[in-house]
Formats: structure tokens, C-alpha cells, sequence
């Protein structure tokens, strides 16, 4: 649904914001950037949605190539923007009516799309005087109105709590068993770890690494314990490596000297392997 | 096409009226009738004038008067006081005192003090004439003259102040309201990042314009309409207005379209739109003196739309009004086509 080759952009021609990727998502799948500020993962859904020219490379979204767009081409895919942006003084329900209007194929009903962004209350309200949640909300929604097929999320719940966050992870769940391909982009790993088939890694505008959650942990990640045991009187804790041999003899010792109180098992999280590739942190 | 038109003219329409910009229209439009109306007066006819004949003035006598004595807009008086008294005391008004002379009379004229040298001869021939019809040409007045016709169609009503006033007022406020109004749609648009969400739209830029500058023409018409409809009635003819209109308010709009691609922000643009204005305001100076007109004024589109104004409310209807709207036209869709070029160009660099 998407196929990416040899993508290269640079905003000042001196240095590549997004440097030679290449990479393709199947239909149906929810495929993760995750990567920190400035990594390039906007950039190139900027390019993928066509809010940048396509400077040095070839890009196809549903089976179109990404350069000089037609209508069709927005009729199809939905964009979903990190910073809210919808008309202060119309409401969220006018809002919404507009962006339907600019469209050739059948939208969603816009009563019943506020409603399940939990909107309904305040959908006469001005958009001026949302909170910056509900205007998140509101976009999010605005995103999704004309059934796209390919589906472009950056930072979808950034902004909200708990539960706005829950039912809009659970709207995008949704969306992707009825069929959406979808391009999530995040520095929330546990965003990425929970929606994505399959996550690129990006640094400095360079993918350094794409595979499925559980693949990149095995691949990257190291496999460790949390042993807790009981030693004069208190109470010690010491996290150790299952891959090494020191690792396991300690682990051997601790066990004949039955002291353990709680063994846990010590995944590594994306994080954790971003760390590992990058000597970075997600955010 | 049309439903995206329709769905983004209803939103521009919903932003403009919430943005008070068709209470702006109005209250303006207001305001410009009530001073030609009530402040201004509406032509000489209105305008008082005193006089006071002083005993043996004249080289023959008037009969029909001994102390005051009112005649049409001309009224006698006792005497220089009286007349000196009721001048200052009606702002439109005016007086003589005819008094005699060696040969001829000697005519004393008494203003309220603001008024130019034009204006001055203008009063002293009205009072000329007035006198020389309330006495039935035994006065000096003198029509050694023929005055030929030579638009008939115009008709020989007085033209009035709001008649002189109209076209400036439709020009620079009812064509021109897009030129500033639309520049703010279009700042607010961006403040908003409303271009990010149009851009991966199925929306198109040209549309997106034009429904900007069809809500600048509705603004346009109510002003334009509102203002001919209270002080000239109906006495024009609406067809031609509205062409005008069209037309006038496109180039205005498409200019506002230019300047609004260009700057990110009211503030940024400022200097450019009021130096562009000051060049567009050029060519009223010709309007109101004519012997001002050389080739560069005539160049400025303004000047054009005043006389094609003119012409409208004239209810002339006569080729020079159409090689004027096509002028205008075209000058407009030039503008608009740069301006949807570098709106589409501004676009792509916001992000």
C-alpha cells in the first residue's frame, strides 16, 4: 500500500532530514516510525501526504505515485496532524461538515463522528474555546471522515489522558481490522508497541532498523532476570543477563542458596533497543 | 466542484459574519449615507441664501417686497446685521449684501469661512443666478452664452454631492473591501494552520480563492447597494452596478489574495498594503480635479473603476462603460492568476 524508495529531503540543502530510506507497508498493517524529535519520521509522512515535494527518490501511497497529486489521491488517504489545527470560530460539528464537503467519496456522518471521539457535548461549541484534548480529538476525527485507506497518524494521543487516549487507540484498532493501512508516527513507544505490526526505527533521518515488536526485541534485545532475595535481614535485588555466563552462575548460586524471594522475568522495552542502536533516547 | 464550492463558501460566509465583517460593511456604509445625507448638504439647491438689498442698489426698483421676503432658496433681510446674524446661525447658508456702486452694484459676500476659492465663485454665480431669475434678467446677469447638449441621455437634473461622492465611496470602500477583509481571511487561515488540513484535502486552491472573493462581492453589494438604494433611491439602474460590482470587487479581492500570499501576518504585511493604497488612492485626486490626470494616474486601476463607477450610476450603459469592465476584468484575473500561483507556492513553504 505504500512502497518508499530512496527517499532523500533536505529543508536547507546542507544537511538530509530524511536520508535515503526505503521501505514498503502492506495493506492492513499499522506500521510504526518511532524515533525522537527531529529524527525525520514527520518529514517523511510530509512527503507521503504530499505537504512536501518529493525532492530525490520515488514514493506510491494506494498505489499511487506521490508527485503531483490529483484529487483522487486525498479522496484516499486521511492525515492526522501532531498540532491541532481546525477553524477557532466555527464549532467542532461545523468543522467537521466543511472538511466532509471537500470531499468526492462518501464521508462518515458527522453526528456519529464526534460522538466517538466523545465530543458530543460540546459539538456546537466553538472550536476557540476547546482544550488543546479536545481539539486533538476533533483532528483526529477530521482525519478519519472520508474512510481513508491509507491512514496517517503523527503523535494520534499525545495531549490526552488516559481514557481520551484509550478510546482513540481503540478507534484506530478498529479502523485497521475493517481494512485501513496505517502509518503511525511516535516517539510513545507504548503507542507503537500496542498498534504496530511492525516499527521502523529512525535516527537523523536514516531507518536503522524495521521489524515487528517481537522481533526486535529478540533480535536486540537481551534476554535478563530480576532476582530478589533475602540476605541478613534485608531484602537485595540484582537484575542479571540469562545471555552471559556470569550471568547464569550467579543466577545458579542465588537459586541453591534459597534465598530467593521473586524472580522476574526483564524484556526489553523499544526503548531500550532504540538505546542499544542509537546511544539515544526516544524522547 | 460544486459541493466543495458550496462547502467552502458556507464556511467563509460563517467565519466573515462571525467575524463581524458584515457588521463592519454595514455599519460603514451607514455612516458614509448619514454625512451625505444629513451633514452634507445634498445640492446648492438645499443651501440658504441672505440677502440684503441696500436702498437705491439697484438702478431700478424691485416691487413685490418691502421688509423680509422669501423667493425659492433666497431670502431678503432688513438688514447687514440681520443678515450677518442669520448666516452665522445656519452652517448652510450664505449671504450678500448688495449695495450701490459707481457703475454697477457692489456685492458683499458673506460666508461661513471654510470654503476654497472654487467654492466661493461657485456660491457667487448661484447667487447671481438666483437673483437674476428672482428679478427676471433686469439684473446683470448676462447669458451671452449657448450651452450645448451634448449627452442627452444624462438628463439635466443637478448633480448632487452624493452624485460627485457615489462612485468614490463605491470604489474605495464597496470594490475594496475585499482587499483588506480577504488579506485577514487569509492570515487567520494560517494563524490556524488551516493550510496543512486544506493541503491533504481533495480541496483546490482555486476554489478555495474565490469563495473567499465571492463573500468580499456579497460584502461588496450589500454596501454598494445599500448606500445607492438610501440616497439616490432608485433612480439607477441595478443591472450595471452589479456588473461593476463583480467585476471591481475581483480585482480588489485578487490584489487582497496577492498580498495576503505573500506575509504570514497582518502586522508583516502592513507597509505594502499601505503603500500599495496610497498609490490606489491617486487617481481620486484626478476625479475631484480634473486638470490632474496625467498618463501615470490614468495607468492605476482605481482610476479606471471611478469612472466606470460613474458611468454605472449614470445608468449610461454606453461602450465606454464596457471597455472600462473589461479593462478592469483583466487586470483582475491577471492579479488572481499570481495570486493563486503564489498562494499555492506559500502553501508548500509553510511546511
Amino acid at each position: 500500500m505504500i512502497k518508499v524508495y530512496n527517499l532523500k529531503y533536505s529543508y536547507d540543502k546542507k544537511k538530509n532530514a530524511v536520508d535515503n530510506i526505503s521501505f514498503h507497508v502492506e495493506k492492513g498493517e499499522v506500521f510504526g516510525f518511532l524515533g525522537p524529535n527531529g529524527a525525520g519520521k514527520s518529514t517523511t509522512q510530509k512527503i507521503l501526504t504530499g505537504l512536501l515535494p518529493v525532492q530525490d527518490g520515488e514514493a506510491f501511497v494506494a498505489g499511487m505515485k506521490v508527485k503531483g497529486q490529483k484529487s483522487e489521491f486525498f479522496n484516499r488517504i486521511g492525515v492526522s496532524f501532531e498540532i491541532a489545527n481546525a477553524y477557532d470560530k466555527l464549532t467542532g460539528f461545523e468543522n467537521l461538515k466543511y472538511y466532509a464537503g471537500l470531499f468526492d467519496v462518501e464521508t462518515f456522518d458527522c453526528l456519529e463522528l464526534i460522538k466517538s471521539v466523545g465530543l458530543e457535548d460540546v459539538k456546537d461549541m466553538r472550536v476557540g474555546n476547546y482544550s488543546k484534548g479536545m481539539k486533538q480529538r476533533l483532528i483526529f476525527a477530521r482525519s478519519m471522515i472520508n474512510y481513508p485507506e491509507v491512514w496517517f497518524l503523527d503523535e494520534p494521543v499525545t495531549g490526552l489522558d488516559p481514557s481520551s487516549s484509550r478510546d482513540i487507540l481503540d478507534i484506530i484498532r478498529k479502523r485497521n481490522e475493517e481494512g485501513a493501512t496505517i502509518l503511525l508516527t511516535t516517539h510513545n513507544m507504548a503507542v507503537a508497541e500496542e498498534l504496530c505490526h511492525r516499527i521502523a526505527f529512525m535516527n537523523e533521518g536514516k531507518i536503522i532498523a524495521v521489524d515487528t515488536p517481537r522481533n526486535l526485541r529478540l533480535k536486540y534485545g537481551e534476554k535478563r532476570v530480576r532476582i530478589e532475595y533475602g540476605e541478613n535481614g534485608n531484602i537485595l535485588s540484582e537484575d542479571l543477563s540469562l545471555e552471559s555466563e556470569e550471568g547464569r552462575k550467579r543466577i545458579n548460586d542465588l537459586v541453591s542458596s534459597g534465598k530467593i524471594e521473586t524472580i522476574h522475568s526483564e524484556e526489553a522495552t523499544l526503548e531500550d533497543i532504540f538505546i542499544e542502536l542509537t546511544g539515544r533516547r526516544l524522547v | 466542484m460544486g459541493k466543495r464550492f458550496y462547502a467552502t463558501l458556507k464556511k467563509d460566509m460563517k467565519i466573515a459574519w462571525r467575524e463581524y465583517f458584515f457588521h463592519v460593511t454595514l455599519i460603514t456604509a451607514a455612516i458614509f449615507c448619514l454625512v451625505l445625507k444629513f451633514i452634507v448638504p445634498y445640492t446648492f439647491e438645499n443651501i440658504s441664501f441672505f440677502i440684503y438689498l441696500e436702498e437705491g442698489a439697484l438702478p431700478f426698483s424691485v416691487e413685490g417686497f418691502d421688509s423680509e421676503f422669501t423667493s425659492g432658496n433666497l431670502t431678503f433681510v432688513d438688514s447687514r446685521e440681520e443678515l450677518v446674524d442669520r448666516v452665522g446661525k445656519k452652517p448652510e447658508s450664505y449671504g450678500a449684501v448688495i449695495s450701490k456702486g459707481d457703475e454697477y452694484p457692489e456685492i458683499e459676500l458673506v460666508l461661513q469661512g471654510y470654503e476654497n476659492n472654487k467654492f466661493r465663485n461657485l456660491i457667487e454665480l448661484q447667487i447671481e443666478r438666483g437673483l437674476s431669475e428672482f428679478l427676471k434678467g433686469n439684473f446683470f446677469y448676462k447669458s451671452d452664452y449657448q450651452v450645448k447638449i451634448l449627452n442627452p441621455q444624462y438628463g439635466s437634473n443637478p448633480i448632487s454631492y452624493s452624485d460627485i461622492m457615489l462612485p468614490l465611496f463605491i470604489v474605495m470602500e464597496s470594490s475594496f473591501i475585499g482587499y483588506f477583509l480577504i488579506a485577514v481571511l487569509l492570515f487567520m487561515e494560517k494563524e490556524q494552520r488551516m493550510h496543512t488540513a486544506f493541503l491533504v484535502s481533495p480541496g483546490r486552491t482555486v476554489e478555495h480563492l474565490l469563495s473567499k472573493a465571492l463573500v468580499m462581492l456579497v460584502l461588496g453589494l450589500i454596501s454598494a447597494f445599500g448606500t445607492v438604494i438610501f440616497l439616490r433611491g432608485f433612480d439607477f439602474n441595478p443591472l450595471y452596478l452589479l456588473m461593476f460590482l463583480i467585476v471591481s470587487s475581483f480585482f480588489g479581492s485578487s490584489l487582497g489574495l496577492l498580498i495576503g500570499s505573500f506575509f504570514d501576518s497582518l502586522s508583516k504585511s502592513m507597509l505594502w498594503v499601505m503603500a500599495s493604497m496610497a498609490v490606489l488612492v491617486i487617481p481620486v485626486i484626478s476625479y475631484v480635479y480634473p486638470p490632474f490626470s496625467p498618463l501615470w494616474v490614468k495607468v492605476i486601476p482605481t482610476y479606471t473603476m471611478i469612472y466606470a463607477a460613474g458611468e454605472a450610476l449614470l445608468d449610461s450603459g454606453g461602450t465606454v462603460f464596457y471597455r472600462y469592465l473589461s479593462l478592469i476584468l483583466m487586470e483582475g484575473l491577471g492579479i488572481f492568476v499570481l495570486a493563486h500561483i503564489f498562494f499555492k507556492r506559500a502553501l508548500l513553504r509553510k511546511n
